[in-house]
């Protein structure tokens, strides 16, 4: 699985006009591009700082020398920056409290699962210097797409597997895996899954999951299973005026009865429109709808 | 009962805020339902016929002193009281009425050319098309219309106008409107009629049976016969009353008569039976030497008197003496008792007398004759006169008894002759307008009436539309919902959401 770089819109994702010319090709320039993407965050952290942003300096457990560190564009996309901050804080005391491994659920609305994500993955990136994986079946759609496209693709190797994982870093920030690979790089001969699902998320701080849609995971016990055992907390997505109380009740029912930790309701105010390339979920027939 | 609760508040029994928030969350349904129920309004109004109304006044005159039945009704000393509007507009709704109406409609002129297609008929149909099914049979076409003429004619009372109503008659066609007004107005002046003289021939038929009895009552009591006898007796009496009177003047004069000759007879016989003694005749004589000599006696003492200065006394001793005398006489005169004066023709009477006697004794005879027979017979009238007195009394008791009975005989006699006139000029008290009142017409549901009621019917079938959606939706739609149906599991917050 190669990224097409030559695709991506750079100053889209920077903000800055005068750094739209760079083009890059393969991996042969990787660390230029390191370097040059490190700068242009550089100047976005210092052009959108704020007194809170002033605070954001990661503190070496070793010394009290503080680095400030390149800040995510994300962060500060998010329109309901506010309600980011309440709902990021919820998770970071989770995770302070030893929870590494975060599962975002919902009804089949995955663009608010890639959103969430990428919001609580922004907050986590702002607020500790932290090695964050984001597992997601749907890397090439909806909100992860344009980053992933962003992101630089490289190959870990780990003991358990024979081929490597593809994982896309997005400048030190994020780190995203398709899990559609992981299982099949999990699933294949000679590769005890479990352990190589353990070797892999140990190589992270905190481990975001985009969770498949429910009737895969039941479609596909086998090769979700181990996937579904490392979910620490669950966190299910109800989207206003969609979510039906049944559907929901019924994914609780399922993460809930293998043990998992629900830790709450995120609601989605936002209306989706049929213009975003998520994955849309079918919708029932008007008379399925309106009795149900 | 978790979403009732919700919809029901405490205290304004709706929760009108949820119910603003149902409306802005089933957008399509607040949208689409007051659409729709604007569009069925004005498919209503204008798929509406226009209907023609006709009315024709008219007013209600029983009550008034100008009615000429309740003229001769209050002579005749009938209380009669008037129509009252209930019975009116009663009489012209009644099913009989209707029927009434439909046979005069089925027999009008221009019965063919009536439209008494429904208000809301889509399609007109001619009236022969609409009784079709009657195959051309006259009662049944009036039966079958006399179904339908409710919908189309009513009575209605003037709210400001006493004894003032109105029929109205409403149609699809002008034309129909007035004949069937025309129709109705004319059969109700024929029903009025009607009743006013069914009344009346009942009321003379009750009459006639309440004289027939009351009569057989009278006649058990030979009420007419004592009636007649009594008329026979009084006339009896008073011929008898007649001759009694002139029979008792002649026979007081006899009986005066009678009694006058019984004196003169009885006198007679006393003068003739009567004997003058000599001493009488020797007393009368000696009386009238006495008064002579008086009378001398005086002549000379005035005589001397007159002289009694020249007297001398001898002269005045023989005056004296002449005085003495006188006094003397005079007490003589006064000592012998005065006798009859007819002794003096004692004889030449009594000679008349018994010449004359004998006749008188024969007319007494006579008459007194016919007296007693005068007598006989004034005795016997008089009886006769008591006896049917007698009668007469005791007649009039019987039929002063009977009185009353034939005091309410003649006063039936009279209701019964008052109800023959009254049944022969009964004219009706129902007067119409010649023309209409009133001719308008106008859809059956107006704009302003279908406007409110559609609005109100929008909104009651829109807020139901909404809230059986809300009963069969089970979507979340904020956290006040999510927490009520997820009550142990916490609500993290929002999900970002990017520009």
């Amino acid at each position: 699985m190669s990224v097409q770089l030559m695709d991506i819109d750079w100053p889209k994702y920077t903000g800055l006009e005068e750094k739209s010319s760079i083009t890059m090709t393969g991996t042969a320039k990787k660390f230029d591009i390191d370097a040059d993407l490190n700068q242009i965050l550089d100047e976005i952290g210092k052009k959108r700082a704020t007194e809170e942003d002033k605070v954001l300096h990661l503190k070496k457990d070793q010394g009290t020398e503080t680095k400030k560190r390149p800040l995510s564009p994300y962060f500060y996309k998010v329109s309901n920056h506010h309600e980011l901050y309440r709902v990021g804080a919820s998770f970071l005391a989770d995770y302070k409290k030893g929870v590494k491994s975060f599962a975002i659920s919902s009804v089949g609305y995955q663009t608010s699962q890639q959103r969430t994500i990428l919001g609580l993955a922004s907050f986590f990136d702002h607020q500790q210097e932290l090695k964050i994986c984001i597992l997601s079946d749907n890397l090439y759609l909806g909100a992860f797409k344009e980053i992933v496209q962003a992101s630089l693709p490289r190959e870990m190797q780990l003991k358990e597997s024979k081929t490597p994982m593809l994982v896309y870093g997005f400048y030190g920030h994020f780190d995203f895996i398709d899990i559609n690979a992981l299982v099949e790089t999990g699933c294949s001969a000679g590769v005890n899954f479990r352990e190589f699902l353990d070797e892999l998320l140990d190589q992270f701080d905190v481990i975001f999951w985009d969770v498949p849609e429910l009737h895969r995971i039941q479609s596909e016990r086998e090769q979700f299973f181990p996937l579904v055992m490392r979910f620490e907390s669950l966190s299910i997505i109800v989207a206003k005026g969609q979510t039906e109380r049944g559907e929901l009740e019924e994914v609780r029912s399922f993460f809930m009865g293998y043990g998992i930790n629900l830790k709450g309701l995120l609601l989605d105010t936002q209306k989706t429109d049929g213009s975003s390339d998520a994955p849309q979920r079918k919708k029932k027939a008007w008379w399925k709808r309106w009795f149900t | 009962m978790k979403k009732l609760s919700i919809i029901l508040d405490e205290t304004t029994i709706l929760n009108f805020p949820f119910l603003w928030l149902l409306i802005w969350r089933y957008k399509y349904i607040s949208l689409i339902t007051p659409v729709i129920g604007g569009v069925l309004a004005l498919y209503f109004y204008f798929s509406q016929n226009l209907i023609m109304t006709v009315s024709l006044g008219f007013k209600s005159v029983s009550s008034e002193d100008n009615s000429p039945s309740n003229a001769i009704s209050k002579v005749l000393g009938e209380t009669k009281t008037s129509l009252s509007p209930q019975e009116i507009v009663a009489m012209a709704s009644s099913s009989d009425f209707y029927n009434k109406v439909a046979h005069a409609i089925v027999d009008h002129a221009k019965y063919e050319t009536l439209n008494l297609n429904n208000f809301d008929a889509k399609k007109i149909f001619t009236i022969e098309e609409l009784l079709e099914s009657c195959h051309g049979d006259k009662t049944c076409k009036a039966n079958e219309l006399g179904k339908r003429l409710s919908r189309f004619i009513s009575v209605r009372h003037d709210m400001l106008v006493e004894n003032k109503f109105y029929v109205d008659v409403k149609t699809l066609d002008f034309f129909t409107s007035h004949i069937v007004a025309k129709i109705v107005s004319q059969e109700i002046v024929n029903t009025r009629i009607n009743a006013m003289k069914r009344v009346l021939s009942e009321q003379s038929l009750i009459t006639k049976e309440l004289l027939t009895k009351k009569s057989a009552e009278l006649n058990s009591t030979n009420f007419t016969g004592l009636s007649n006898e009594l008329q026979q007796v009084l006339a009896t009496l008073q011929t008898m009353s007649g001759r009694l009177a002139s029979l008792g003047l002649v026979y007081e004069s006899k009986k005066l008569e009678l009694s006058k000759m019984d004196i003169t007879l009885q006198q007679t016989e006393s003068t003739m039976s009567a004997v003058t003694s000599d001493e009488e005749r020797e007393r009368y004589n000696q009386e009238v030497a006495l008064t002579a000599a008086i009378r001398q006696t005086v002549q000379d003492i005035h005589a001397m008197e007159l002289n009694k200065g020249a007297l001398s006394v001898e002269d005045k001793g023989i005056l004296e003496q002449l005085k003495v005398e006188l006094k003397n006489k005079k007490l003589e005169l006064s000592r012998v008792s005065k006798v009859k004066r007819s002794i003096a023709n004692a004889d030449q009477f009594l000679e008349a007398k018994d010449k004359a006697s004998n006749f008188t004794d024969f007319d007494y005879k006579v008459a007194k004759q016919e007296f007693i027979k005068l007598q006989n017979e004034y005795g016997l009238l008089k009886a006769e006169h008591g006896r049917f007195f007698n009668r007469k009394i005791e007649i009039e008791q019987k039929l002063e008894e009977l009185k009353p009975s034939f005091e309410y005989l003649k006063l039936l006699e009279g209701k019964q002759v008052q109800l023959e006139l009254l049944a022969s000029t009964v004219v009706s008290d129902l007067i119409f307008e010649e023309l209409p009142s009133n001719i308008s017409h106008f859809k059956r549901a107006s704009k302003e009436k279908i406007g409110i009621f559609s609005i109100l019917l929008t909104i009651f079938v829109m807020f139901g539309v909404l809230l059986s959606r809300y009963a069969f939706d089970s979507r979340i739609y904020n956290e006040m919902e999510l927490k009520r149906n997820f009550e142990n599991v916490p609500i993290i917050g929002n999900t970002p959401d990017f520009n």
